[in-house]
């Protein structure tokens, strides 16, 4: 016993240190994109509400580009909305569809796991694991969901993975980040035998009841035929600028839970 | 008292410039730069080292609460904090240190600080980009990020430390 008090006081400092060390590591071991306490995240009202102060100031200085960018979508949603009347594709009903605004208020590009800050939570309609689509495409899902503010998991984090599809053909696979090129994602589980072509774009494939169907999310760069597997690796030239991202939807599925639901019912019968 | 208040205003100030600044500049993946360690390895020399770890931890729990990455720097705060201790006594000047001069560029030379910086930057890069990519597999990519992002994080402390800490 006497040995071992002898020991602790000996090594206080070293064994403070692992302890510690302990600690944070079960921290961020235990930390699962979509189950954190939210007083964890940026998302807190502490953090949250500073970073909001400060992106008000830097939003200032670009001021007028995002006001053009503005207008160029409001003039790209006015005519899809002339196209949709003339069309009889009938319309969803009340139940479809809901897209929640909400402005970036922090976001980092150059970590491994990057998460975007935006200034809309809970009181606004945000849950976690809603889809969140950006003026160019596809930009992530919700992970984290405070009163005031939430964190969004872009396509650039490695957990990300979002059911994408070929547009042309319907071929889908999912989406997925390796860490390096902000730009760029890579598209897994295309059979050898479809015909792929650089350019071609990749939209969401509309299966996991998160995104709507036929959201652009990119381009093929380049593709590559794995001859074991007779898969395909394909290169995806994301449309969404990370470096480059003020304001957000997230998309609220109003049929989710039926879905789940009906899912369910199925899952049961087997 | 004052020496105190100056400790809390680089605290803030460092935090501050690192998660609202640092954070939110993207050049590339490559390119990260971390200058909240500045707070750690300037602690006055005879700061009590268990309170230094503690700081060590609360400097790295608040860049986490930006950043959405719960224990990645806290776990790293601590570690330069644990290191800085040993750091000190390798790079010992003849004379040792005295303890009312602080850890500085102007008192100990520019020579001293950067080995230091150095010691201290390398050793928490390494960890922090080990720690994110939580492999081996990538070691290339992870050791050519930590030497890309330590030369980074060397300018912008040496910018900061001579900034704030070098006037009288």
């Amino acid at each position: 016993m006497r040995n071992l008090l002898d020991f602790v006081v000996k090594y206080a400092y070293f064994i403070l240190f692992i302890l510690l060390e302990v600690l944070c590591l079960v921290l961020f071991f235990s930390a699962n994109p979509y189950q954190r306490y939210e007083f964890a995240t940026s998302a807190n009202v502490v953090t949250g509400a500073i970073a909001e102060k400060w992106a008000g100031v830097v939003q200032y200085m670009s001021l007028s580009d995002e006001n053009e960018a503005l207008k160029k979508e409001n003039a790209d949603l006015r005519n899809r909305l002339e196209a949709y009347r003339r069309s009889s594709i009938p319309v969803l009903g009340k139940k479809g569809f809901e897209y929640i605004p909400a402005s970036v208020i922090s976001a980092t590009t150059n970590r491994e796991k990057n998460s975007i800050t935006v200034n809309a939570g809970r009181n606004a309609g945000m849950e976690s694991e809603m889809g969140v689509i950006g003026r160019d495409g596809v930009v992530g899902i919700v992970s984290s969901v405070s009163d005031k503010y939430a964190v969004i998991m872009p396509i650039i984090h490695p957990d990300a993975r979002i059911s994408v599809k070929l547009a042309e053909n319907g071929y889908f696979g999912s989406l997925s980040w390796n860490g390096r090129d902000v730009r760029v994602a890579t598209f897994s589980e295309v059979p050898g035998y479809v015909d792929v072509r650089i350019g071609d774009e990749i939209v969401t494939s509309g299966f996991s009841a998160i995104f709507p169907e036929g959201i652009p999310v990119g381009y093929v760069k380049s593709f590559e035929k794995d001859l074991s597997t007779d898969f395909y690796t394909i290169d995806v030239e994301l449309y969404t600028d990370f470096h480059n991202i003020k304001y957000v939807y997230a998309v609220r599925n109003n049929n989710k839970e039926e879905i789940k639901a009906s899912d369910d019912k199925t899952q049961k019968k087997k | 008292m004052i020496e105190k208040l100056k400790y809390i205003f680089y605290f803030i100030v460092l935090l501050l410039v690192q998660t609202l600044i640092l954070d939110q500049v993207c050049v590339s993946v490559y390119v990260n730069a971390f200058v909240y360690i500045l707070f750690i390895m300037t602690l006055p020399i005879d700061t009590n080292k268990y309170l230094a770890l503690l700081l060590g931890l609360l400097m790295g729990l608040c860049v986490d609460l930006f950043n959405s990455t719960l224990g990645l720097h806290a776990s790293a705060g601590l570690l330069v904090a644990f290191v800085r201790t040993f750091a000190l006594d390798i790079y010992s000047p003849h004379d040792g240190y005295e303890n009312n001069k602080q850890l500085s560029v102007r008192n100990y030379g520019f020579g001293w600080f950067l080995k230091y910086a150095i010691t201290i930057i390398l050793i928490h890069h390494l960890w922090i980009f080990l720690f994110e990519s939580m492999t081996f597999a990538n070691i290339l990519f992870t050791l050519a990020k930590v030497c890309v992002s330590s030369l980074t994080s060397l300018a912008v402390i040496l910018l900061f430390h001579l900034l704030l800490m070098s006037r009288k």
